[in-house]
Formats: structure tokens, sequence, C-alpha cells
């Protein structure tokens, strides 16, 4: 106990652990991501992968409440002291903890949605939009830790970009004449992918934009 | 951090130990400053002050109310203690006036917890929080004063405990101090007395406000140059480990009291972490003693910057507010439910009507006193 005393003593910056365990939340999310794809592929089981997102899920939600605990003790502490840092990342938590919840209805849908993603028109666009998500994923947690303004806005564009392709998927499920099982779980992939990306688009312009406007990379300034 | 901002982080971290040093030394002389001002007020300044004084209750409201307005128990019973080991007020009337410091010193945090006012869950929390600190002193004072006005047991132990110092180190460190202090001190004496043009009776009065200007400035400073070296390692560990245990809270709030010197700002810290639910009540309770007693070092420091050949009375007033502490803190810990459950039935009134919040500071930290004044034509 006194040993680990010692160590948290010397260890003076609490903010920099708080980041460390929101990039620990990106990497759990990233991971779900992973395997909840692999299943939707047909690559892995169900059952091997279900229970483990479930507990990850409950770890994100455990180091989002941990996170935001810290943040309240580090502005007892020290008022004054990095409060936009503190407020970006109170804001950016949420994000995260929302991309666990995303990947826990993308297993869902794989559960209730017993074919695999392997063919048929509408399985390239979603792996497409799948294989991008993947590189925002590994773009964001660089973006954030070294606060690369370059990463974050190629994050951006991609989003901007998956968001087109998902518009574009959904218009053609409510037009085609699918099965419905097949058009609601292509529809509800297509939703959560579309989620998923903003939320790391979200996180990508804590990055590039001042606090107030967070989350507010798609929309013009001022009235239109 | 790369080794050049290391460098400089040390630098800093060195320049305010010399910094620290040097106000510690500030504080010091300042006692002895205010100690030459009242012995050389005279017969006439200690009779009228004695006078005053004899009523233990209005002792109790002078500390009260002191404290209150500056916001400093450490002041007060400095002050306090600069005042008996220069003879002019005795330790029996002396202790009065540190116990309603420990009254006054909580309307600290019971301001922070005003902060909170604006929604009303929170606001329940953290007036609940702040206000279970001066419940217990007030408490503590309602037990032991009169305990102390019966049978003196207060100025007693503090005599016994100050005849362990005589003859050991603690005695020899109070003269060390002197030795250090008393030629700067002599030598703001002097510059007083020559440079004051109104004449020698007006020269005592300048002397006595010019050392009170730098004991306050001394602490004030010290606070925040302690604040500085040590509130940024501790939220490192902050949340972790301090309030696991009611042990662990407890040394925590002594050891970081101890450390910052204030229980003002230590205890007020906690505020805003039961405001938002981070905390219980229950859980910064055995903080609060730690911080209660950490901060009689004060006290401990001016006293040992009284003490010279022969007079300990200065040192005997601080151990008595050091055993006022632990005693409160060894009755009230076991009976921990009374201060909590008030505090926390005063803090749902509070959150019910937020004016019944000031209703209760008003009540304590100045109603109260002013019944101690008319009680005192009668005792």
């Amino acid at each position: 106990m006194l040993a680990e005393l010692l160590k948290a003593w010397r260890k003076r910056d609490l903010l920099r652990r708080i980041l460390d365990e929101f990039i620990q939340m990106l990497d759990i999310s990233r991971g779900m991501f992973e395997a909840t794809c692999e299943v939707l592929e047909g690559k892995k089981k169900l059952d091997e992968v279900k229970i483990t997102i479930y507990q990850h899920d409950q770890e994100i939600n455990k180091l989002e409440q941990t996170i935001r605990t810290q943040l309240l003790e580090h502005l007892a502490l020290r008022p004054g002291v990095d409060i936009s840092a503190c407020l970006v990342l109170m804001s950016v938590v949420k994000d995260a903890e929302r991309l666990g919840d995303f990947c826990k209805n993308l297993i869902e849908v794989a559960e209730m949605y017993h074919r695999k993603l392997t063919e048929g028109r509408y399985v390239i666009p979603l792996l497409e939009v799948k294989r991008s998500i993947d590189q925002m994923f590994a773009g964001v947690t660089l973006a954030f830790a070294q606060n690369d303004e370059i990463a974050a806005h190629s994050i951006n564009s991609a989003s901007g970009s998956i968001t087109q392709k998902c518009d574009l998927l959904l218009e053609q499920l409510i037009r085609d004449n699918l099965p419905t099982d097949k058009a609601v779980a292509y529809t509800l992939l297509t939703r959560y992918f579309k989620r998923i990306s903003a939320h790391l688009s979200n996180i990508a312009t804590s990055v590039v934009a001042p606090l107030p406007r967070l989350d507010y990379h798609d929309e013009p300034r001022g009235p239109r | 951090m790369n080794p050049a901002s290391q460098r400089e982080s040390r630098a800093y971290f060195i320049l305010k130990i010399v910094l620290l040093l040097a106000l510690l030394y500030l504080f010091i002389v300042s006692i002895k400053v205010v100690g030459f001002a009242l012995t050389g007020a005279g017969g006439g300044f200690a009779k009228s002050l004695m006078g005053f004084a004899s009523n233990r209750f209005a002792g109790l409201f002078v500390g009260i109310l002191a404290t209150s307005i500056i916001q400093s128990s450490s002041a007060v019973t400095a002050l306090a203690v600069a005042c008996v080991g220069s003879g002019v007020l005795s330790v029996r009337l002396a202790i009065p006036i540190i116990l309603g410091a420990n009254i006054g010193t909580t309307i600290t945090n019971s301001i922070v917890s005003l902060g909170h006012i604006t929604r009303k869950e929170e606001f329940r929390r953290a007036f609940s929080g702040a206000i279970v600190h001066d419940i217990f002193n007030t408490l503590a004072v309602l037990v032991i004063f009169p305990l102390e006005l019966t049978t003196g047991f207060l100025e007693k132990s503090a005599l016994l405990l100050t005849r362990g110092f005589e003859g050991i180190e603690g005695e020899k460190a109070g003269e060390w101090l002197n030795l250090v202090a008393e030629p700067t001190a002599l030598l703001i004496k002097r510059a007083v007395f020559t440079l004051w043009p109104l004449g020698a009776r007006s020269a005592v009065w300048c002397l006595f406000f010019f050392g009170l200007f730098c004991l306050f400035t001394a602490l004030f400073f010290i606070v925040k140059v302690l604040r500085s070296m040590m509130l940024g390692r501790l939220e490192s560990f902050f949340d972790r480990y301090i309030f696991r245990t009611a042990f662990l809270a407890f040394i925590v709030g002594l050891i970081l009291t101890l450390s910052v010197q204030s229980s003002s700002v230590t205890t007020s810290l906690v505020v805003p972490l039961v405001g938002a639910g981070v905390l219980t009540v229950e859980q910064i309770f055995p903080y609060t003693l730690g911080a209660n007693i950490g901060t009689t070092i004060t006290a401990m420091l001016a006293g040992l910057a009284t003490v010279a050949a022969g007079t300990t009375a200065g040192l005997t007033l601080a151990l008595a507010h050091l055993v006022f502490n632990i005693f409160g803190a060894c009755i009230f810990y076991p009976l921990r439910f009374i201060p909590i459950s008030l505090a926390k039935a005063l803090g749902n009134m509070a959150a019910d009507n937020r004016k019944y919040a000031l209703i209760c500071l008003v009540f304590v930290f100045f109603i109260i006193p002013g019944i101690l004044v008319f009680l005192a034509r009668y005792f």
C-alpha cells in the first residue's frame, strides 16, 4: 500500500492519467467493433464473442464513470487549471461510451439476423464502410493522443464520406423490395455504422475545434 | 517530461521551499513583534484587555467573530498565543478564544457550499458536507467548554504536556527559534520607535498593527505556497486512496492540513466532491477530524516562538488547542451519527428552502456570538 501511495505521489498529473484511460476506452471499443464485424462476416461464431462484448461494454461504462469522477476531483483540487481540457474530456467520454453501446447493438443485430454478410449487393458497400471505420478507429487514437490535427481532419472527411454512403444505402433500402428481416438488419447495420462514424468524428473535432464548436464539424457557421 | 522541463520544475520547487522558509521566518518574527508591542503597551492596555477577556463567554464570542471575519483560525490562534506569550493574557482567559476560533473557521466551507445553490440535490449534499464540520466544532465546544469552565481540564492537561516539553528538545527548539527571530524583531521595534513621528505611546500601536500585518501576510502566503506545492501531487491519489477507510481519511486530513496549514483550505476542498455525490458526509467526517487536529500546528509554531527562558505559556495555550481537538474527536467519532444526522437534516431543510442555509450561517456565526455577549453580563 505504501509503495502504491509513493508511486502515485510521484506521478503528479491526474489529467495525464485521465487521458490514458480515455485512450483505453477507445482501444476497447475498437476491439469490440472488430470482433463484432468478424461475427457479421462469418469469420467468428457469435457465442465466441458475445459475452466478451458485453463485458467490454461494462468496462467502458466503468471507465466513463471513473473519468467523470476524476475530472470532478481535478476541478475541485485545482480549480481553473485545464478547464477546457476537462470540459472536452467530459464531452468526448460520452462519445466513447456510445461507441461501446453501438458495438453492442451490432452484435444484437448479428444475433437476430442469422445470415452472414458475404454476398448481396449491399454487402460490398457495408464492408467498405466497415473498413473505413476501422481506419477511423486507428486514426482517432493517434489524433487525440498526439493532438494531430492532420489526422483529425482526415477522420472528419472520412466521416463525411461514410455519411454520404450510408444515406445512399438507406435510400436504396427504402426503395428496394427486400425480405423484411434483411431490410431491417441492413438498415440497422447502416444506421449503427453511421452513428459509430459520427461519434469517432466528434472525438476528432475536439482536436481541431474550439470548445463551443465541439461535435459541429459538418454544419456551416452562422445563419444560412 | 523532458529534461529541460524537469530542471525547470525542480528549480520552481526549490524556489518555493526557499520562499516557504522565508515566510515561516516572517511568521515567527511577526509573533515576536506583536509580543513586543503588547508588552510595550504597558499595564493599562494589559489591564483593559484582561478586563474584557475576563469574561470567558466574551472570549468565545471574540474567537468566533474574529475568525468568521478574517477566515483564518490560524491567525486568531497565533495572535492569542502571542498575547499569552507576552503576558497580557492568561492561558485560562485565552482558551475560549481558541475554542471560538475553531467554530469561526468553518464559515469558509459553508460559504463554498453556497456555490452549489443552483441545483437542489447538489446543494443538499454540499451544504451537509460543509455544515458537518461546523456542527462537530459547535458540539465539541458545547461539551468541553462547560467542562473547562468548571474543572479547567483543558488548561491542566495542557500544563501537564508543557512540563513534558520543559528540559527536552521542545523547549530548546523554542529557544533556538527565539535566537533566530529576536534580533530581527528587535530591529523592527527599534526602527518603528525611531521613525514613528507621533511619540512612543502611539508607536507601540504602530508596532502592533505592523506585526499583525506581517502575521496575516505571512500566513496568507504560507498557505498559498504550500497549497501550490501539495495539491498538484494530491490529486493523483485523491480518488484511489484517501477516502477508502475512515483511518486513512483521518490521517490524510491531518497530514494535509499540517502541510497546508489551513483547515479551511483542506475542508473546503471536499465540499464540491460531496456536492457532486463523489463522496459522502460519512466519508469526509474522519477527514474533517484530522484536519481539525492538523490545524493546531500553526499555534504550536507560534507557541514555540514565544518560548523564552522560563516562559512557556504560549506553548501551553497551543497545547490546549491540540488537546481540545483530540478530545473532541475522541468524544464525537464514536457518536458521529449525531453531527452527521444533524448535518443531513440541515442540508434537507436548506435544500427545500435556500433561505434556511443563510439563516443557519447567520445564526451560528453571528447570533450565537451575540447570545454569548448577553450571557457575558451575567457570568
